[in-house]
């Protein structure tokens, strides 16, 4: 197995919905909102962290896959792969590939660690587009919005439990870079990529998705300075649905 | 497997609908005119006005902040409209009576509200959702979901009551069959936000007062009809709706997570909650239709119903039966003044609506509320209401080609005309804007272009001045006076003309009499020569004939041409 090129993918996530990647910064502000996002420490811009990213599309992909039901809720690892059907089999290592599995401890198969090989993508932490920030500020509009909620008691018919929740408004664009090694042995790896960023575009990242927030686009996607953003329309699903 | 399915929603409302966000239009942020609420943004409003206007503004805004600071503040922009109205950042038509509300406040008309105590409200107009970048409404896909919940826990619950002492949670978890959590069926509906999509160049929203009626009628002892509480006590808001009839202005999507094939099964909500999406919509149609027919009824009943919305929802009703029975189209209600019946399950509100009464009354319980929320112009109005939060939802496979559905788009046509026409107006009034817009930048370039040279021309004074300071400083005492003596009489000479006895003779002595005591005869000269500029350019000799020859043989004293003996 031998590295033959480390190619990068570069493009544009643009937001359909608000995004709300949590911070986790319990830190009380007076007036401030109770759930803020993450931000970066120095300039104070929302990012998305390539963690999430990464973490996002592996579980989409693996419940394409049907690998959910048999990983006992844990992320497809070395040890699954010989309880997959053999016609999953090679799509699960093809996604090891991509994605890595963490060695387990003790019986790990090494012949089987080593047919996969190393990491191949390596995703980046998405900064917001420079032009959109400067957009913002000259309409003097802020990075984020903040979005209130409540629950109404189905019993009673009242509101409840107030709450917001800040979000990165959409229409926000950020820069979005992935790298992939090549190596000679690997086939049709970027069929799997394709296949991730779609599913991503179909359901969308961080927190609240199942009510409204996090849903995005790319409007721009390139590999190697060529436009590949059709690719991500030619994916087909293994069973319709 | 399919993990998951998809369909895109194309959503039309068919009544005004506002979901609360907590922010309004500040009464110092927009002016109305000719019916429209015109809102500007506060960072150009000062960079339109003068400065002058700006100081104005200043010390409005410094004064104590009660409500006649607030009156003060609109009057000062209302007076200003013409100026920035152009710059508006959006349009949104406001109804007769919220017009004449303000038009009261701005001191247009002699205000109604003022007999007896103060007026305090400050008309803020509360927004209805929306996205801060496109300035467009937004229908929260927590909204639409949290609509989509009751009626599917209306569907399991069957109608009894809850009992639960608890409340919602347990009472909801006896029906689903959850905790843990995971089991809660909702978590495999998934759904986005509705974004704004209509590009039909009408505006999006409109503002409406929310007026509080009895359902039914009720007489007190005096066989007087009586009033909601919310009447009784002129409660009321002002509230920015979006606009019905808008045809498919909203697209969003949902996804339904697909589990039935995972080999685990005990993580998963049970299989009669896994919804397909006709079983989803016809869940949503079984609750929402029934509240929408009875509430038309009632309103019809009681003759609060505008005419023109019943026949047009008639005509709805019956155009979409058959996407209605087939699950490709669902009714929901979202937003605020949705009703009791419309955000509670039917069998267990029983007996837990908090009925408000009056004043030093505890409030009671009982199965329904006794009065509705509606829409008016104003808030007085009984007939021509119109309830809040009613949605149509059509529903396509998301990776089905968009179809059109021509026969809904004319209904929607039909009650559109008004808002055809100030779309018209707002659209002859855009180029107008524009070229002001225009007129206003390149005055506002003038005047910094100007300002720029003017800063020019100070620092250039300052430092020609720094270098005459300079140069004086380097010279010998004598010169040194003659240079300052000179630019004392140029700044006079400059200021105007000269005045006999004024404090330049006090100082052209002075100089004169220093100048008599120096030796250098190239500084006396100089000085004579300059005090004869003065007499020659600008004072003249002095009148008096004495007072000229003592000046004159001075002078000839300093240019060495004097002889004691006599005259030249």
């Amino acid at each position: 197995m031998k590295l033959i090129a480390i190619q990068k993918l570069t493009g544009v996530i643009e937001l359909v919905s608000g995004l709300h990647i949590g911070s986790g910064n319990t830190e009380m502000h007076i007036g401030g909102t109770d759930n803020p996002v993450i931000k970066h420490p120095l300039t104070q811009h929302p990012y998305i962290p390539g963690s999430s990213l990464k973490g996002k599309i592996r579980s989409l992909l693996e419940w394409e896959l049907g690998v959910v039901g048999i990983t006992d809720g844990q992320p497809l690892g070395f040890k699954h792969i010989g309880k997959l059907a053999p016609d999953q089999q090679e799509a699960a290592k093809s996604l090891l590939r991509l994605f890595g599995g963490a060695p387990e401890s003790g019986n790990h198969n090494s012949d089987l660690v080593r047919e996969i090989g190393p990491t191949r993508l390596a995703f980046w932490d998405c900064a917001l587009d420079p032009a959109w920030v400067d957009e913002m500020n000259r309409r003097n509009l802020l990075l984020t919005e903040n979005k209130s909620e409540n629950m109404i008691d189905r019993i009673r018919g009242v509101a409840e439990h107030p709450r917001n929740t800040e979000r990165v408004p959409a229409g926000a664009r950020f820069e979005f870079n992935l790298t992939v090694r090549v190596h000679d042995t690997d086939t049709g790896l970027f069929d799997t990529v394709w296949k991730g960023l779609r599913l991503l575009e179909l359901t969308g990242l961080g927190g609240s998705g199942s009510r409204g927030y996090g849903k995005l686009k790319f409007s721009q996607l390139e590999l190697e300075g060529e436009n590949v953003l059709p690719e991500l329309d030619k994916v087909s699903f293994s069973v319709a649905a | 497997m399919k993990a998951f399915t998809s369909y895109r929603l194309h959503i039309t409302p068919l009544s005004p609908l506002h979901i609360g966000t907590g922010e309004s239009y500040e009464p110092t942020h927009y002016v109305i005119e000719d019916g429209v609420l015109h809102e500007f943004d506060s960072v150009a409003v000062m960079d339109v006005l003068p400065m002058q206007d700006r100081k104005e503004l200043l010390a409005i805004v410094s004064r104590k902040p009660n409500p006649d600071m607030i009156k003060a503040m609109q009057g000062y922009f209302y007076k200003r409209r013409g100026a920035l109205m152009p710059w508006a950042i959006n349009r949104i038509p406001v109804l007769p009576g919220v017009a004449r509300l303000y038009a009261s406040r701005v001191g247009q008309t002699a205000n109604p509200e003022s007999q007896g105590g103060q007026d305090n409200n400050w008309l803020e107009i509360d927004r209805t959702a929306f996205n801060p970048i496109s300035r467009k409404p937004v229908l929260f896909g927590s909204s639409l979901k949290g609509a989509i919940r009751t009626a599917l826990l209306d569907k399991a619950n069957g109608g009894a009551r809850a009992h639960e002492p608890k409340g919602l949670h347990e009472f909801q978890g006896r029906v689903f069959g959850y905790p843990p959590l995971e089991l809660d069926p909702l978590r495999l509906v998934q759904l986005s936000d509705a974004s704004w999509q209509s590009e039909s160049g009408l505006t999006a929203t409109e503002v409406h007062c929310a007026v509080n009626r009895k359902k039914a009628p009720v007489r007190d002892e005096k066989g007087q009809l009586r009033k909601a509480l919310g009447e009784n006590k002129n409660l009321y808001q002002i509230l920015e709706c979006v606009s019905a009839w808008r045809y498919r202005a909203f697209s969003a999507q949902l996804n339904l997570q697909r589990v039935d094939d995972l080999p685990q099964q005990d993580k998963l909500p049970a299989r009669k909650f896994r919804y397909s999406l006709e079983a989803l919509a016809h869940d949503c149609n079984n609750f929402y239709l029934p509240v929408l027919s009875g509430e038309i009824r009632l309103l019809k009943e009681r003759a609060f119903i505008d005419n023109d919305w019943f026949e047009s929802i008639q005509q709805l009703l019956k155009l979409c039966q058959d996407k209605l029975k087939s699950g490709q189209a669902f009714l929901l209600r979202a937003g605020r003044h949705s009703g009791a019946e419309s955000v509670t399950v039917s069998g267990a509100r029983n007996g837990n609506i908090k009925i408000m009464r009056g004043k030093g009354q505890q409030p009671e319980y009982a199965d329904a509320p006794k009065t509705l929320w509606l829409a008016a112009q104003t808030k007085e109005q009984q007939t021509g209401l119109l309830p809040f939060g009613w949605l149509l939802v059509e529903v396509e496979p998301l990776d089905a080609p968009e179809t059109d559905w021509p026969e809904l788009q004319a209904l929607c046509e039909a009650r559109l005309g008004d808002a055809r026409k100030l779309a018209e107006r707002l659209e002859a009034q855009a180029s107008k804007a524009a070229q002001q817009r225009a007129d206003t930048e390149a005055r506002r370039r003038d005047e910094q272009e100007r300002a720029r040279l003017e800063a020019e021309r100070q620092a250039q004074a300052a430092r020609e001045q720094a270098e005459r300071e300079k140069r004086l400083a380097a010279m010998a005492p004598e010169r040194r006076a003659v240079e300052e003596f000179r630019a004392y009489y140029e700044e006079q000479k400059h200021k105007g003309r000269y005045q006999p006895g004024s404090q330049f003779d006090e100082k052209r002595r002075a100089f004169f009499q220093t100048a008599q005591a120096w030796t250098d005869q190239e500084a006396r000269q100089a000085a004579a020569a300059l005090l004869r500029e003065t007499i020659k350019d600008w004072t003249d000799w002095p009148a008096k004939k004495e007072r000229k020859a003592e000046f004159r043989s001075g002078l000839e004293a300093l240019e060495g041409t004097f002889r004691a003996s006599g005259n030249p």
